[in-house]
């Protein structure tokens, strides 16, 4: 379908045949090696368009005439320009570039600074990383690529969201999401919408998610307080700044590249295939358990009334699924001169997820132009448009609609063609617990095809700025930045749907526009006084948040069918309109003496209008050092090339966490009882002293760089102490609220974060790169409040919940556990059963694990060989607990492998018993599951139990159902091969290559059973619980790119 | 050059200035109002009062209907076998004091409810608003013992009060409220809005004189004193005068929204219940004309039979509902679309001044009042036909007797609450009446004691835990065993 204008849009391109004129001929040589560089850029700056590459053996042909300037570039070494005296200009050496010191990264506020001045860490990663995405949120890309950056995806199907944190959380319940900035201006960095509970619910994404990485040149992560401050109050959680491709200076160029990616699911519970339905070894046709007599091929009636034959029915849950595809399309166009450059690029994007009946559309356009106005004024302008379609997300969690939750407790003889007919001729659901209304056990089809739901977001931003020389030591930058989002939802639930307390349909729609402007302006002075360097930048800045929403809910349909809000008898309203804006003054000093002591000093002040008047101005500063030892003293050993200390101390203070009108009590009005409308309180009591929170943050590093760029060390240790932090605790019910606004508490995060930098391999033909990213962090709650203990973060669900508890970390998974003397033996109850610890205060909360992991590590390696590239990258993290929800209802349901324990046994000994004629309590079991532990007067005991009670015991002892999050990942391989210079040029292509690649592609290590360590159904704070995950999957692409 | 110059000191200059500009506004609640009439509170106190599905679905369903065997739930356990569920009892505390998810606070509404009334000088509103109020905090107090009453919703952290304390105080809500509803004047009434009365001053005064007589029925164990003098006050007062008096919620048959609908059919989607063993042996043997449209007949063989409470769940094996259509599920009595449950009704007043006739507290005859009870439970629920209420009256065990009067006044009251489980509960508790068939699983880790009261939130214990703590030492515990203030029959 896609693949026409595709196809057009080749033979167009191949067909309009450029012709030569004057040339120039050379071969570019590398000066160390006296190798032949292929791929270096030559350009003539007086023939516009001119630019071309080098072949394979270094030579390359330019139009050109005598006299003309000849400009040869490549990355690594010293450009170098050429008069052009004679047609042949013979072998052009090149020099080496000593090590990239001088690199210049993006800072706060769009700042170029070159990194080595830098009193902070960040961490860069380049395009390439995005060139071969196989995932529809590009987050997920970042994962092991940033010390300190950590990505924790979901299992909830595609384009979900994730956790991105930036050394450790440091917020108690408020977001703790980094902010984006895409080409200086702030962008929506709300956190992935992801509504999905332990009940169910649907995970929307992040606005993150929309931006096609094909336009992404760089990402920038600015991890720390002091990198971050000059952005204020929004920066507390780390920034990630986002520069997009703009056009070139060298002619036209035109790029086209399509891929193909395929989803493949892969990790599947563990299923028993020995038994079907049934309890206690009997077999019933609506029983809802897999507790059934072993298969023995006997003919039963099913719950559809049929005579089947009663055998294993293996792969119900992976037919049910299927392989996702993704198809992608993306072309660039971009050109200019050395005064003005455009781009355009669009991609078009169309998956089928791994669900039937499921699957997103996304559609990108995005335009930019740069040009110099005059000499001394630069206009940067772009415009983007996204427009995604999503249809029918994923139910997640408890949600009877999930198909996962299905297959966990569906008996095993159920057979899945079964339940192809899913609606009966009445219009009731036709399911496998033969029950037509009060049932959670969905035919999942019936889940799938009439409960669907769909979501199309429109994006605009738009980015205009202004940079211009006022005289040579200043210069001013204007900046103007919109976000607007506009998103519709709809979702439906069908008349009859079998859960639900009432049959008639529902319906919700909504419809929402966020925008997000932001303004500043920036002047900025350089002055050099003998050994001295000065920057002074000022600004102001104002950033604005709109919000305005509308959701309606309809019930009972009155034409059937017709899914539109006015169809419905009982239509629900709500509006929503909430704003805020932060208005900010700003300024930067940097100073340098004899460019190896660089100092920076940042101070900002916000007002913020969401907080008290009283307390709505507040500010922060940063103070950075930067000492480069090899540009101290010169006698330093040879093989060192670069070294550098860095240290910062900065404190930041934000209210982000607050919403708006927190500080006020006000009524709202809802539909009411027999046409009286009820007149509603806030549920969370209202504060109107809340102050801002702040955080105290010291870094210190390292950077050395040592045999001419072949290793590289960066190493940072920090510790961020935020407090005073702004969160809805909750209080008594009796004081009749659910949570009261309060300032309280205080987090501490402390870290290590290593980068090790290789080349292990450098010759003409071979190039290795090998990076490994290691990051540490520690958290502690140092306070809650006076009263407060403890906080639930989230879960809640069959007893387990992630907490923050004073003087222990904010992301503990709490909840029972099993029973044990001192010396850890099992203490069982008067059926032998293991049981869980209640203490005397009827507590039966104990810590069970913390979420996130005790260290990460990232390994990423490229290699090249000729004109073949290989990227590979493993992720890994050690420590951290997950809590399945999943595993405890497969056990207690008797779906899972490991239920099979000791149920021979038992049956063998259950039958021994009924053939001589004793009941139950006159009876010594002689086999089921062996259990050893102290009775409750202190006395060992070994039994054999019923393992039918035995595992739903266990089901509900929450620590028998937390598993070792650790893992280690292969996340990423790719290959990708340029087609030599020779065979391109024949199809008057200046670049054709094929890459092909897989991300997720297997677990090295991983200690949870029948699902992923990474299968946390939130995105928030409650993570490390898993629930009814979707399986996770691998994918694996290929891709082609043509460049004209 | 100059004008951008120019441009840019304007600009700073103007931010700088004034930072704040327009934050106000910005800030303002948009979509709330900051002041309200008292009226949309009400309604909330009144309906969400009155249960919706989800608190009856705990505290009548699983809670007093189990305890006093109007239905059981098929394989429940746990509660029917007497045992403590505190997730549940944390729930229903949560709930009717604090906004939480699902429900919404009808003691906190009704109190900041008269907070309004007394702001804006409307003191028919405010009486009527004392009245429920009392009405719903005498429930919980009945329910938990000493809570939270005086400091509730004034304090972050309430202090408790003692039983004894908020029954004096709910007599002088009571009579309060009577005083301010006949105020003279003429001031705007809830109309509507009172989702009970539609703002009929008379029947809140008929409601509110029978409320009195049920607080002072209610203590007469342990404070005969009050009991006398509350008795006394109500010597003259009009009680209920017939069915059409009763206090109760009238539910929405058009909404498709489950908290606006009957309760007691939203539960039934559940195919859960099951009528009580015990509630069908009693109306079968009594010939009692409510048999029918109190249950249905079992889907399997049309017979009225009903599923024991409390069985052995190891011998429930089979969790296949085919098992369980072998017993009567709730009758049509409770499940009309359009239909009512009670708060208090005509009947129970009946019962209520039967009993204080038969004591000798107010005048009239117990034997034509506790006739009377019998026959507005019946027309209740559409059962009018005079001849066969009067064949009921006339059995030999039906009669009355005065030397069994308290036990056929509070049986009669049992069979007339049936779906309102735990008033019938309170009663049992102060009368040890009706008799009730045993549990027959023995395992029961509470070893079958009969519940006395809910235990306190797990919340409010952690969050407010030095008051919390107070009470507990002074009820001596915060077992489900210990019997509250009045609670000294055993």
């Amino acid at each position: 379908m896609v693949i026409k204008p595709f196809v057009r849009i080749i033979c167009f391109l191949l067909f309009s045949v450029s012709y030569a004129q004057n040339t120039v001929t050379g071969k570019v040589l590398d000066r160390s090696t006296g190798q032949p560089l292929p791929g270096a850029t030559i350009t003539n700056s007086s023939v516009p368009g001119s630019g071309v590459i080098t072949d394979f053996d270094g030579l390359f042909e330019v139009k050109a005439k005598n006299g003309d300037l000849i400009k040869i570039s490549y990355l690594g070494f010293e450009p170098l320009e050429v008069k052009v005296t004679k047609n042949n200009l013979g072998d052009l050496f090149l020099e080496p570039q000593a090590v990239a010191l001088d690199d210049v990264v993006v800072t706060a506020l769009g700042i170029a600074k070159q990194e080595k001045s830098l009193g902070y860490a960040v961490q860069k990663v380049d395009q390439q990383i995005f060139s071969n995405n196989t995932n529809l949120n590009f987050m997920n890309r970042l994962s092991g690529q940033v010390a300190g950056l950590n990505i924790s995806s979901t299992s909830n199907g595609p384009a979900s969201s994730n956790r991105i944190l930036i050394r450790g959380s440091s917020s108690l319940t408020g977001s703790d999401q980094p902010l984006f900035v895409i080409d200086g201006a702030i962008v929506s960095s709300a956190p992935g919408e992801n509504n999905a509970t332990q009940d169910g619910g649907l995970d929307y994404g992040d606005p993150l998610s929309t931006i096609n990485p094909d336009d992404i040149k760089s990402v920038t992560v600015l991890k720390g307080p002091g990198a971050t401050a000059l952005y204020g109050s929004l920066g507390t959680n780390g920034v990630i700044v986002i520069e997009t491709k703009t056009g070139n200076r060298e002619g036209i160029s035109v790029q086209f590249s399509s891929s193909v990616i395929v989803d493949q699911p892969y990790i599947f519970p563990d299923f028993q295939n020995s038994y079907g339905r049934g309890s206690q070894g009997q077999f019933t046709r609506f029983n809802t358990l897999s507790y059934g007599p072993s298969y023995d091929g006997t003919t039963i009636t099913n719950w559809l009334g049929n005579e089947i034959s009663y055998s294993p029915v293996l792969n119900q849950m992976q037919d049910f699924f299927r392989d996702g595809i993704t198809e992608n399309y993306d072309f660039q166009v971009s050109g200019g001169k050395e005064n003005s450059q455009f781009r355009i690029s669009g991609s078009l994007l169309n998956s089928e997820s791994i669900m039937p009946n499921s699957g997103i559309d996304r559609k990108t356009l995005n335009l930019s132009y740069n040009t110099n106005l005059n000499s001394a004024i630069r206009l940067a302008t772009k415009v983007s448009y996204f427009n995604q379609d999503a249809f029918n997300r994923p139910n997640l969690g408890g949600s009877p609609d999930n198909p996962v939750r299905n297959f966990y407790i569906m008996p095993r003889s159920v057979v899945l063609s079964d339940l192809f007919d899913y609606i009966d001729e009445s219009g009731k659901v036709i399911t496998w617990d033969g029950r037509t209304e009060g049932s959670f056990n969905q035919n999942p089809y019936w889940g799938i095809n009439l409960n669907t739901n769909q979501d199309i977001r429109n994006r605009l931003l738009a980015n205009f700025n202004l940079n211009m020389d006022i005289t040579p030591w200043l210069s001013a930058n204007a900046r103007a930045g919109w976000d607007y989002i506009a998103d519709s939802r709809e979702r439906r639930i069908a008349e009859n749907t079998v859960y639900k307390t009432s049959p008639v349909a529902s319906f919700s729609y909504s419809v929402s526009d966020r925008l997000i402007s932001n303004y500043d302006v920036l002047l900025t002075a350089k002055k050099e006084i003998q050994n001295f360097d000065f920057g002074l930048t000022g600004g102001i800045s104002r950033v604005d948040n709109n919000v305005k929403s509308l959701s309606s809910s309809g019930d009972d349909l009155v034409n059937p069918d017709l899914w539109v809000i006015n169809n419905f008898r009982e239509i629900i309203a709500t509006q929503g309109i909430a704003e805020r804006r932060l208005n900010s003054v700003f300024t930067t000093l940097d100073t340098s003496w004899k460019k190896f002591l660089y100092l920076n000093l940042t101070w900002r002040n916000d007002w913020s209008s969401v907080l008290p008047s009283e307390n709505r101005s507040f500010s922060y500063w940063s103070s950075n050092l930067s000492w480069v030892l090899t540009d101290t003293w010169d006698n330093l050993p040879n093989f060192l090339d670069f070294a550098k200390l860095r240290s910062s101390v900065a404190k930041v203070g934000n209210a982000n966490s607050l919403t708006t009108s927190a500080l006020f009590f006000n009524y709202t009005t809802s539909t009411g009882h027999l046409g009286q409308p009820f007149t509603r309180v806030p549920r969370i009591g209202p504060n109107s002293f809340i102050r801002p929170e702040s955080t105290l943050a010291y870094e210190f590093g390292i950077d050395v760089r040592m045999f001419k760029g072949r290793l590289g060390i960066d190493a940072s240790v920090y510790q961020n102490d935020s407090f005073d932090q702004i969160f809805t605790a909750p209080v008594a019910s009796s004081t009749g609220f659910q949570d009261q606004w309060i300032n309280s508490g205080s987090i501490r995060n402390q870290g290590l974060e290593i980068i090790l930098r290789t080349n292990p391999v450098e010759t003409s033909g071979f190039n290795w790169n090998s990076n490994i990213n290691y990051s540490l962090n520690r958290n502690k709650v140092l306070e809650l409040t006076e009263e407060l203990p403890l906080l639930i973060l989230g879960g809640g669900r069959s007893g387990i919940s992630v907490q923050a508890r004073t003087n222990e970390r904010s992301d503990l998974l709490v909840g029972s556990r099993y029973l044990k003397d001192a010396s850890g033996n099992l203490i069982l109850d008067a059926f032998n059963l293991p049981q869980i610890e209640i203490e005397e205060d009827g507590n039966a909360d104990f810590i069970l694990g913390q979420v996130q992991p005790d260290f990460m590590l990232g390994w990423t390696n490229s290699l090249t060989f000729k004109n073949v590239s290989v990227y590979f990258a493993l992720d890994a993290q050690i420590g951290g607990s997950i809590y399945s929800s999943s595993y405890a209802s497969g056990t207690a349901a008797g779906t899972l492998e490991n239920t099979l324990l000791g149920r021979k046994g038992w049956y063998t000994s259950e039958r021994e018993r009924v053939e001589l004629g004793y009941r139950p309590e006159e009876w010594i079991p002689t086999g089921g599951v062996a259990i050893n532990g102290l009775n409750e007067s202190g006395l060992p005991i070994s039994a054999f139990l019923n393992p039918e009670r035995y595992w739903s015991r266990l089901s509900g002892i929450n620590e028998a159902n937390v598993f070792d999050a650790s893992f280690v990942r292969l996340t990423e391989v790719s290959v990708g091969y340029s087609l030599p210079k020779s065979f391109t040029s024949k199809l008057h292509l200046k670049n054709c290559s094929i890459s092909v690649f897989g991300s997720n592609l297997g677990y090295l290590l991983r200690n949870t059973t029948g699902f992923s360590p990474q299968a946390s159904l939130s995105s928030g704070k409650a993570q490390g619980i898993e629930t009814f995950a979707f399986p996770t999957t691998r994918s694996v692409g290929a891709k082609i790119n043509f460049q004209l | 050059m100059k004008v951008f110059h120019k441009g840019l000191a304007v600009v700073f200059s103007l931010l700088l200035l004034n930072c704040e500009k327009d934050f106000d506004e910005i800030n303002a609640p948009r979509t709330g109002a900051v002041t309200t009439e008292p009226d949309g509170l009400f309604t909330v106190a009144t309906q969400r009062g009155s249960m919706t599905w989800y608190m009856y679905d705990r505290l009548q369903r699983y809670i007093g209907n189990q305890y006093m065997q109007y239905n059981t739930i098929t394989g429940s356990g746990g509660l029917d076998h007497y045992e403590p569920n505190y997730g549940m009892f944390s729930d229903i505390w949560d709930r009717m004091y604090g906004d939480q998810s699902w429900e919404i606070a009808p003691l906190f509404y009704v109190t900041h409810a008269i907070d309004i009334c007394v702001e804006r000088g409307n003191p028919h509103k405010e009486g009527i608003a004392r009245i429920w109020r009392a009405y719903l905090f005498q429930r919980m107090t009945d329910l938990y013992g000493d809570i939270p009453y005086s400091q509730a919703f004034r304090s972050p952290l309430p202090e408790f009060d003692t039983q004894e304390f908020i029954y004096s105080d709910l007599i002088e809500q009571v009579e309060l409220g009577k005083s301010l509803i006949n105020t003279p004047g003429n001031y705007a009434s809830y109309g509507n809005a009172d989702l009970i009365y539609n703002g009929d001053l008379s029947k809140w005064e008929k409601f509110a004189n029978t409320l009195l007589l049920r607080i002072a029925l209610r203590v007469e164990n342990v404070a005969p004193q009050i009991t006398q003098t509350v008795m006394t006050s109500l010597s003259d007062a009009v009680f209920m005068e017939s069915n059409a008096d009763s206090n109760k919620m009238l539910w929405d048959a058009t909404s498709s929204n489950i908290y606006f609908r009957n309760p007691i059919l939203v539960t039934e989607v559940f195919n859960n219940t099951r009528m009580s063993t015990h509630l069908i042996d009693y109306l079968k043997e009594n010939n009692d004309p409510r048999l029918t449209v109190y249950a249905k007949p079992a889907k399997t063989d049309n017979e009225y039979r009903g599923l024991d409470n409390g069985l052995d769940p190891n011998e429930q094996t089979v969790f296949d509902q085919e098992y369980y259509d072998q017993f009567s599920r709730v009758g049509e009595a409770f499940l009309k679309e359009d239909g009512a449950t009670y708060n208090l009704h005509y009947a129970e007043s009946c019962f209520l001044r039967a009993e204080a006739a038969l004591k000798g507290y107010l005048s009239g005859d117990p034997a034509s009042l506790y006739q009377e009870g019998i026959r507005a439970a019946m027309e209740m629920y559409d059962i009018s036909d005079p001849t066969i209420i009067t064949q009921y009256l006339n059995q030999t065990e039906i009669v009355f007797q005065p030397e069994r009067g308290m036990e056929q006044i509070i049986t009669q009251k049992w069979v007339s609450l049936c779906m309102n489980g735990i008033e019938a509960w309170f009663e049992k508790r102060r009368t040890g009446l009706p008799e009730l068939s045993p549990l027959q699983f023995k395992g029961s880790i509470n070893n079958g004691i009969f519940p006395r009261r809910l235990t306190y939130s797990d919340a409010e214990r952690r969050l407010n835990p030095d008051n919390v703590l107070k009470a507990i030492t002074r009820m001596g515990g915060d077992s489900q065993d210990i019997g509250v203030w009045w609670d000294v029959k055993n």
